[in-house]
């Protein structure tokens, strides 16, 4: 049996495949009443394809379904102690300017269960501060399951 | 600053009172047929409603949304020593018959509710993970 947790919980699953489709998704108001999310999104790699490619067909998408996506910043850093790439982007919707930090990994990338992972903050681009802070406590405190 | 737990790992979230709108939702394939489902999901109790207020508006509100959709066995028991009710229900999607187990757990201030479905021929594989779901369970205490 495999455990799987969720934020409040554990509990056992039967030994049978499960493709984990979940996308988490938190948001908390902020003092001008605007809303700051964090998402955490997860999907199976594809064939043999690199972090790198993984993340240039992420923007690749991004670029399609936003309105003036564009990728700021990106650097190469440790996620909890695996390799990742982190990226800050803007895009616009409804007039207004988006602000989104983005950390992607690849999880057990050497096996063939690998998990091509996104965790990301956002918000307007007028509450960067606050995006940045939750994104950078993420950053700094994640751990990985190690059984 | 308070944890946040995913399947994969943990990490702490500022203080900002985040409302997780997360829903679960995990898939097995199954032999020739559309694969079995298990979906969480996470409601903030509504002060002054039970949850079994909570559960019959669901399943009042389900039978007017899902054709064919039936409980067939209502049960209340704890799970992990939280107040939960268990159903059991049948219901038709896709035009052929399917099978649902449910349980619904007041947990300190949230509704979560754990659902199973797959077509009604594998009723015994859904029984088999809600049982292993529901059997195992365990909260966090930190």
């Amino acid at each position: 049996m495999s455990n799987y947790y969720i934020n409040e919980a554990v509990f056992e699953l039967p030994e049978r495949p499960f493709d984990d489709k979940t996308i988490h998704g938190l948001e908390a108001k902020l003092p001008n009443g605007k809303t700051l999310g964090v998402l955490v999104h997860r999907r199976p790699i594809e064939g043999k394809k690199s972090l790198r490619q993984l993340v240039d067909d992420n923007i690749l998408l991004n670029q399609t379904r936003l309105s003036a996506y564009a990728v700021l910043d990106e650097a190469e850093t440790s996620i909890g102690g695996v390799p990742g790439i982190v990226l800050r982007t803007q895009w616009k919707q409804s007039g207004t300017k988006f602000y989104q930090l983005q950390a992607h990994v690849a999880v057990d990338a050497q096996s063939s269960k690998g998990t091509y992972m996104i965790f990301a903050t956002s918000g307007p681009l007028e509450d960067q501060a606050a995006c940045d802070e939750t994104f950078d406590s993420i950053l700094k405190t994640i751990t990985w399951r190690t059984e | 600053m308070p944890n946040y737990y995913v399947n994969e790992a943990a990490f702490a979230l500022p203080e900002k009172g985040f409302a997780d709108r997360t829903l679960h939702r995990l898939e097995s394939p199954l032999a020739d047929t559309e694969p079995m489902g298990l979906e969480i999901r996470r409601v903030a109790l509504e002060p002054g409603k039970s949850l079994r207020q909570l559960v019959d508006a669901e399943v009042a509100a389900t039978k007017l949304k899902v054709n064919g959709f039936t409980i067939v066995e209502d049960v209340e028991l704890p799970i992990d020593g939280a107040p939960a009710i268990v159903l059991r229900a049948r219901l038709r999607a896709l035009d052929m018959p399917y099978y649902q187990r449910q349980a619904h757990v007041a947990f300190e201030k949230t509704w979560l509710s754990f659902i199973v479905t797959g077509p009604f021929a594998e009723r015994a594989t859904c029984d088999q993970t809600f049982e292993r779901i529901v059997h195992s369970l365990a909260w966090r205490r930190d």
